[in-house]
């Protein structure tokens, strides 16, 4: 086969990964490049550089989930918050509503690394774990005596659970629909975005709409998602232990030990 | 933690009054803005009053696990408006109170938060502060619609003071209701077991929200240091409050036994029932302490026992979740837009192709007058043809056609043209022309009517061509006149 004939298979590919709601297992010809992928070195090799062409990085090619991709800083192809949630004041709820939904859907460190697991999330659980650290976060607060205001003309400096605190989780409307602007609605906004991109599944309506995770959505929080906002927080000077305990716990709980073992 | 400066404090003690002020802005703000309803004449409810009472109404209503439903609420709120304004319709009513309603919950904006502004001293300079408070909170209820709840802002208002330690108020409050009863002052005994009523709702609200953080993890909570103190604390309070209780019900049973005069039973028995509602209140809560210990254990085995980490993964809840919630909004949103951006898939963007463009922009806007502009129904008026001619013209061509026989047009136009009679020559050269194509048969006396043309050149004014001859012939048989 000519080199043409191979480039026009890893670009054949790489168009596949775009297509996040197909799985190789639904088209043959997407499921034969995997194949080729996983066993020929060299296609592996152009495909790699096929997508570092378009500023992507190629996360990983799975058995079940096909291509995905990841995103540089640089790339024109990030999907942002502000694509699919167009009132200002709505997205700190949302871009809080897509951690939470991942952070309930892998609640334990170990199923985002257990490749059988299936994250089954509803909207008002989500809604119902973020409400709970803030009104943990509330209490502490309330008990250190710290002042709630917010300095006067400079909105953005209230603390985020705050600012999920104040709207309200849901408002009545004339029909029983829910109320655009409430944390319900926001949240589940974010939630049939992630299924209309393959990342979740809708699996019935029940406590506000239910959805699974998909291989996809597992792969991608796990090697990038998750990953990119621990080094940023790291960044910002918060640290919190592996074993899921704040800093700011009190210092007589000691870790247990050698929780480090893993790769 | 987030806050690296020392928590600001208040130095002048102004900002806890001004914000204990602030609080009852909201309700008194109803009053104010009641006359600038125009199109409404609610000058006669006394708003205040009725806003109270919503948020008393959601106040006994709220138990330890749900909240309280709009329309409960509207209809004690519907129930004082018509004690107010008995003249007007139960429409109006339900309209004052939804309205207020919709005011208490601050319907419109999109926090429904209310705000207000206070200063601290910071290292000797004054900084302006926002506060930021509810009085009714929006909660989900267990069928997933809406309750309501009132905010602790909004019962502290009832019961008139806010950040104060609320067991110790409650204490008082029993004290001074006790203190009435022996004295057998019952008219103001009433109110003071309602705010002991209120006191007691407040306290269960502060033990519910302390032991909520338990429930959601243990390990943020330590079970000597804090929920065991609060279960022991809680649970020595609320015995006291029964027994104090008891003994004022007592006392109270008594007085409505020995009793002369006419009004003490009744106020007495009123006394009675709001000291039981007190007492199953704290019954209730009594049965969630008792279960703390039970239920933190089972949480600590499903949160706790749990197979350490096999390999060094993002704990999502703990180690993302957790310390971003404490950030401000300005800096926890970039990483959440990055941690969102990162967890869906690359999108593709819609690319512009030149001619695409170009073609894009050259072309017109539609004129957009379907949906924009309003429709003008058209009125269509009764327009009838104007008849050419007229009935007299017709019976005159008539009455000429009638006697003709072997005439010729030209007579017949000359007969026409009578003075008087304009335009019936048109007429006639028109029937003419049509027994020229279709013969007229007479059935009645069994003869056809005819043009013939027989290359006689017509010779007049205003028509040309042949001069027909009009001719009236027999009919033997239908299909013979016909040849």
């Amino acid at each position: 086969m000519s080199d043409f004939e191979d480039l026009a298979a890893a670009c054949r590919l790489l168009a596949f990964g775009f297509q996040s709601g197909l799985t190789h297992r639904r088209n043959a010809e997407y499921a034969t490049l995997v194949g080729r992928y996983r066993v020929d070195a060299a296609f592996a090799r152009l495909l790699h550089a096929a997508a570092r062409g378009f500023d992507l990085t190629v996360i990983a090619v799975d058995p079940r989930a096909g291509l995905v991709f990841g995103t540089t800083p640089e790339t024109q192809f990030a999907a942002s918050v502000a694509d699919h949630i167009k009132q200002v004041a709505d997205r700190p709820i949302a871009a809080l509503a897509h951690l939470a939904i991942a952070a309930l859907a892998y609640y334990r460190p170990e199923d985002l690394d257990d490749e059988a697991h299936v994250g089954r999330v509803t909207i008002r659980h989500v809604d119902e774990m973020v409400d709970q650290a803030a009104k943990e976060l509330e209490h502490r607060a309330a008990e250190t005596g710290e002042d709630d205001g917010v300095p006067a003309g400079q909105p953005d400096l209230v603390q985020l659970w705050r600012y999920h605190q104040r709207r309200n989780p849901v408002a009545p409307t004339g029909d029983a629909r829910a109320h655009p602007k409430s944390r319900h609605a926001i949240t589940k906004r974010v939630a049939e975005y992630l299924a209309d991109n393959g990342m979740l599944r809708r699996a019935g309506n029940e406590n506000g709409g239910t959805y699974t995770t998909t291989a996809r959505y597992q792969i991608q929080v796990r090697e990038l998602a998750g990953q990119q906002m621990l080094g940023e927080l790291a960044a910002l000077g918060i640290a919190v232990g592996l074993d899921g305990k704040p800093t700011y716990n009190s210092p007589g709980d000691e870790p247990p030990a050698s929780t480090e073992s893993g790769s | 933690m987030s806050e690296a400066h020392r928590p600001s404090r208040d130095t002048l003690g102004l900002a806890t009054r001004v914000k204990a002020l602030a609080v009852a802005d909201p309700v008194l703000d109803l009053e104010r803005r009641k006359p600038l309803l125009t199109s409404r004449d609610w000058g006669g409810y006394q708003m205040e009053e009725l806003a109270l009472t919503a948020i008393d109404t959601v106040t006994l209503k709220m138990d330890f696990e749900d909240g309280a439903r709009h329309e409960d609420v509207v209809t004690a709120v519907i129930r004082v408006a018509e004690l107010q304004m008995p003249a007007r319709g139960l429409d109006e009513h339900t309209d004052v109170a939804r309205w207020i309603l919709d005011s208490l919950v601050n319907v419109g904006t999109v926090d429904r938060d209310f705000s207000h502004m206070y200063g601290l001293v910071l290292d000797g300079t004054y900084v302006s502060h926002e506060f930021s408070f509810k009085l009714l909170r929006e909660v989900v209820g267990p069928d997933g619609r809406p309750r309501l709840r009132a905010s602790n802002e909004a019962i502290a208002m009832l019961v008139g003071a806010v950040d104060i330690d609320i067991a110790s108020e409650q204490v008082a409050a029993d004290a001074k209701l006790e203190a009435l009863v022996r004295r057998g002052r019952l008219a103001d005994a009433h109110r003071a077991a309602e705010m002991a009523l209120r006191r007691t709702v407040q306290y269960a609200e502060y033990i519910r929200t302390r032991l909520e953080g338990m429930r959601r993890d243990v390990r943020s909570v330590d079970w000597v240091r804090d929920v065991r103190r609060i279960q022991t604390e809680a649970l020595e309070h609320i015995e006291d409050r029964i027994n104090a209780e008891s003994v004022i019900k007592d006392n109270l049973v008594r007085m409505m036994d020995n009793s002369t005069e006419e009004a003490t039973p009744a106020q007495a028995a009123e006394l009675i029932a709001i000291l039981e509602k007190c007492l199953r209140r704290h019954a209730t809560l009594q049965a969630n302490l008792q279960e703390v210990g039970e239920k933190f254990r089972a949480e600590q085995e499903r949160q706790i026992f749990v197979p350490p980490p096999s390999r060094s993964y993002v704990d999502l809840a703990h180690q993302l979740l957790d310390p971003v919630l404490e950030l401000s909004l300005r800096q926890a949103f970039p990483l959440l837009e990055g941690f969102a951006g990162a967890a869906t898939p690359p999108r593709r963007p819609a690319v512009v192709y030149l001619p695409d463009l170009i073609t894009g922009l050259m072309t017109l806007p539609d004129e957009q007058d379907s949906e924009d502009g309003l429709i003008i129904e058209p009125e269509f008026g009764g327009a009838e043809d104007a008849p050419v001619f007229s009935d007299d013209q017709y019976t005159a061509v008539e009455s000429l056609l009638a006697r003709a026989d072997g005439i010729r047009l030209s007579a017949l136009l000359k007969a026409a043209r009578r003075p008087g009679s304009c335009n019936t020559d048109h007429l006639l050269a028109l029937q003419v022309l049509g027994l020229f194509g279709a013969p007229r048969h007479d059935a009645e006396h069994r003869t056809t009517l005819a043009a013939l043309a027989d290359n006689e050149e017509l010779d007049d004014e205003v028509f040309a061509g042949n001069d027909l001859l009009v001719v009236r012939s027999p009919i033997v048989n239908g299909l013979e006149g016909e040849a």
